[in-house]
């Protein structure tokens, strides 16, 4: 216990994400899990973010302002932190869609590492997705970034 | 048979497409078939090929020569004739990653309009993918593609 924590309370902490964070943060986890955001990636989550009807009423400055959020949650906390915050605020009919999508961010390079298997196992668990759905999602993903 | 056509035969675009050209004209293809391009389209299809080892050794030069060349094909002659041009040139262990990436575009807004139904349908018998893993890959891009 610190001497100012009463005073300071949870300023400057963690605040809970909204549907918006909690979509674009479980994909910035994926792409920045193996220690590094390739300028790919972050093109191909934009290019995911930026279609969504859910991002449509999102001011460019506040949308900006989120990601702001977001790598500051990377930076201090790390990926693992990142995604723990926002599987969460996930909308639930947006669970097996953000496991699709980070599971194509996954597959892009068209490799898959024993860490980057993991990610998805757990992220399937954490978002409680049908095993058998989930399995079809990664094979269509698979298919996807061949070649 | 016009009065020039002997003179002007070889100016035609009437050789055999390279595997880069039958891979890109499917995508382009597809962004396309509702009759215009889409901003957002074009940049989904240009990161599905850019990540792609099929494209690693072009240089943006050839890159952006390809597209044109394409594009140039499509304004001619219509999405259908590219398409009937590009199958036979298509790589065979591509064709379900080139039907996968195609369902993507077409779906990316959201929405399938009767042309955009009409040309999945076509693709898939053009490029005599079974009903089966064509289900599963048109029934999880509609996963990716909502919210």
């Amino acid at each position: 216990m610190g001497f100012f924590d009463d005073v300071l309370g949870n300023f400057g902490g963690a605040q809970p994400f909204g549907p918006q964070e909690g979509f674009a943060g479980v994909l910035l986890a994926t792409a920045a899990n193996d220690g590094h955001l390739a300028d790919e990636e972050l093109t191909s989550l934009f290019n995911t973010l930026g279609r969504m009807k859910l991002y449509q009423q999102v001011p460019e400055q506040k949308f900006r302002g989120m990601l702001d959020r977001l790598s500051g949650v990377l930076k201090r906390s790390g990926p693992e932190e990142l995604m723990r915050t926002a599987i969460p605020a996930v909308p639930h009919e947006l669970r097996e869609t953000v496991f699709a999508s980070a599971a194509d961010i996954v597959l892009a390079d068209g490799i898959v590492d024993q860490d980057e298997k993991d990610l998805l196992n757990n992220l399937m668990i954490a978002l409680e997705l049908d095993s058998n759905r989930a399995m079809t999602i990664v094979r269509v993903m698979v298919i996807k970034n061949k070649g | 048979m016009g009065l020039f056509d002997n003179l002007l035969g070889g100016a035609e675009d009437n050789g055999r497409l390279s595997p880069q050209e039958a891979f890109a004209g499917i995508l382009m293809g597809a962004s396309a078939c509702d009759g215009h391009f889409a901003d957002d389209e074009t940049q989904g299809l240009v990161s599905a090929l850019l990540r792609m080892k099929l494209y690693s050794r072009f240089t943006e030069k050839q890159f952006n020569s390809t597209l044109d060349r394409l594009h140039g094909m499509i304004k001619r002659n219509g999405v259908p004739a590219l398409i009937d041009r590009c199958i036979p040139s298509l790589p065979a262990e591509l064709r379900d990653t080139a039907f996968a990436n195609a369902c993507n575009i077409v779906l990316a807004d959201g929405v399938a309009e009767q042309a955009e139904r009409e040309f999945i349908n076509r693709l898939q018998q053009q490029l005599q993918i079974d009903n089966n893993a064509a289900t599963a890959i048109v029934q999880v891009m509609v996963i990716k593609n909502q919210g």
